[in-house]
């Protein structure tokens, strides 16, 4: 028997009419609506991470929650704050860190991980950046259990000000598309970018207020970390819930950041859409 | 109405430094500075030039000339995953692409999420996903073995299931490079009849095989390639019947 892969192409299309930028938008469009389909690959890709294994997913939670506690107990003595403070500080930086570094390192390999589909099936590209943001979403859903639960034992009174998290996952959401698109072409390209990224992400975990608190240090450190845009990326999450706070500031800079990202995304995604296959 | 037409399409296929690459970084881990400074300005090399055809209803196209001549390359064009170069594209209707192995099959996942994953990825619905699946069910013999992962499969039940899954699904257009053949001996019957019947139901076909008696009997119109240049297009009998002489004259 020689071979046997079938793949399907939709229905007409004319490559006359439409710009780069409109089918862009039809890409991420027919990708959207396919959800089942990114969704199914996405819960397969949990699931083979965590195949033959008890307690499953599960894993995520636990992993954070072990992970948060070493960090505090570690770090908390030396801070000088409350240690519950520093708990959920920690906890909630933690939280919109991981799910923040996966989008960007996800976002690098998005179409480089996806090459058997790519090269044999016309789809949509932006069904692969919608199944690596639902893979990554869902862990993050699974480390909020564990910070939930923190939150509960630590008795942290929440006032409705807290909902602005919702917004800030939002927000993140529609960056770790614009990431993708911008860094998954550029990586597919340049397969080193995948490796300076993540090295450069590591660093960055150190120059991010996530294990420190900017008011514990001198106005030099403080201003650098005003200057990181990762520093308010956090804020829009951490800050509603832990201070009561809508850090409305920070949320200007990630909305601008957010717009320019979203132009880009869309130009970069455009220009090299068609490419990207002949770079697998 | 399906149809499938080609205005005067070219391709071409960037030349990365893919070669040296794949030769030195991968391989030996080395790094390779040097290689990508060079190669940095781009070349690329044209692999389908100028090729035009219109298909309708009933239409069947067989694709031939030696290896390299394009064909594959025109296939992945017409199957929408190679966006051309120049020209334009035209086509209506559901495709279904039927080519090499070693596509989109989640070993870690048992046969029947395969076939889910798969039906999922051609956009079919609810019911039309039941349907193929007892469809495959009936056809592949696997039985119960659709319930474990793929990777335990041995070869031949990981291309039953494959090819039943591919015939399951029915098409406006069908391309496939070469043929599907065979199996065991019991199943070869059962194959054939199967393969026929999934041809026969698409509207348009097109085929690139080596086997060029199998072309004559099947198709109605034939394209010769040769370094991505179309030599004749036309009735397939007989430029079939000139290709086969003028290949026999070269050896």
């Amino acid at each position: 028997m020689l071979c046997t892969e079938f793949r399907f192409i939709g229905t007409v299309e004319k490559n006359d009419i439409m710009t780069p930028l409109s089918r862009t938008f039809n890409d991420l469009l027919t990708g959207g609506k396919n959800w089942r389909l990114w969704m199914a690959l996405a819960n397969e890709d949990l699931a083979q991470r965590f195949r033959r294994t008890v307690i499953g997913v599960a894993w995520v939670s636990i992993t954070f929650g072990l992970f948060i506690g070493a960090k505090v107990i570690v770090f908390g003595s030396i801070m000088k704050v409350p240690m519950a403070e520093y708990a959920l500080y920690v906890t909630l930086g933690f939280l919109a860190w991981g799910f923040i570094i996966a989008s960007v390192t996800d976002g690098c390999s998005v179409f480089a991980n996806s090459e058997n589909w790519i090269k044999g099936v016309n789809t949509p590209l932006s069904l692969f950046i919608y199944q690596s943001i639902a893979r990554n979403f869902t862990m993050l859903l699974y480390s909020g259990l564990a910070g939930f639960l923190i939150l509960l034992v630590m008795r942290h009174p929440l006032t409705f000000k807290a909902l602005m998290a919702i917004p800030a996952l939002a927000i993140y959401i529609v960056n770790a598309m614009w990431i993708s698109m911008v860094m998954g072409v550029i990586t597919a390209r340049y397969r080193d970018v995948l490796h300076l990224v993540s090295t450069a992400m590591r660093i960055i975990f150190f120059l991010t207020p996530i294990l420190w608190m900017p008011r514990q240090f001198g106005p030099g450190l403080r201003k650098y970390a005003d200057y990181n845009p990762f520093t308010h990326y956090l804020a829009v999450f951490r800050q509603p819930i832990l201070y009561d706070d809508f850090a409305w500031r920070s949320w200007i800079i990630v909305l601008c950041i957010t717009a320019v990202g979203v132009i880009l995304g869309l130009a970069v995604f455009s220009k090299f859409r068609k490419r990207i296959v002949f770079w697998l | 109405m399906a149809h499938l037409r080609a205005k005067n399409i070219h391709l071409s296929y960037p030349l990365l430094d893919k070669v040296k690459r794949t030769k030195i970084t991968e391989v030996k881990g080395s790094t390779d500075v040097g290689a990508f400074l060079k190669n940095r300005h781009q070349k690329s090399l044209e692999v389908v030039k100028d090729v035009s055809f219109s298909l309708k209803d009933g239409d069947r196209l067989a694709i031939i000339g030696p290896n390299g001549a394009g064909k594959s390359s025109l296939l992945n064009v017409l199957a929408g995953i190679y966006e051309p170069t120049k020209g334009i594209l035209e086509s209506e209707g559901s495709t279904s692409a039927v080519f090499n192995i070693g596509l989109g099959m989640r070993r870690e996942a048992t046969g029947y999420r395969n076939i889910e994953l798969r039906c999922l990825m051609a956009g079919l619905d609810k019911p039309e996903i039941a349907r193929v699946t007892a469809d495959v069910e009936g056809f592949s013999g696997l039985g119960e073995f659709l319930h474990l992962p793929v990777k335990l499969y041995s070869r031949g039940m990981a291309l039953r299931l494959n090819f039943a899954l591919v015939t399951a699904m029915r098409a406006d257009i069908v391309l496939m490079d070469e043929w599907i053949g065979a199996g065991d001996k019991e199943f070869r019957a059962k194959v054939i009849e199967r393969m026929h019947a999934f041809v026969g139901s698409a509207s348009i076909v097109v085929l690139t095989s080596h086997n060029t008696k199998l072309l004559q009997r099947v198709c109605n119109h034939a394209l010769w390639m040769e370094r991505g240049n179309v030599v004749k297009y036309g009735e397939a009998f007989d430029i079939i019947e000139e290709y086969q002489t003028q290949t026999v004259k070269k050896a």
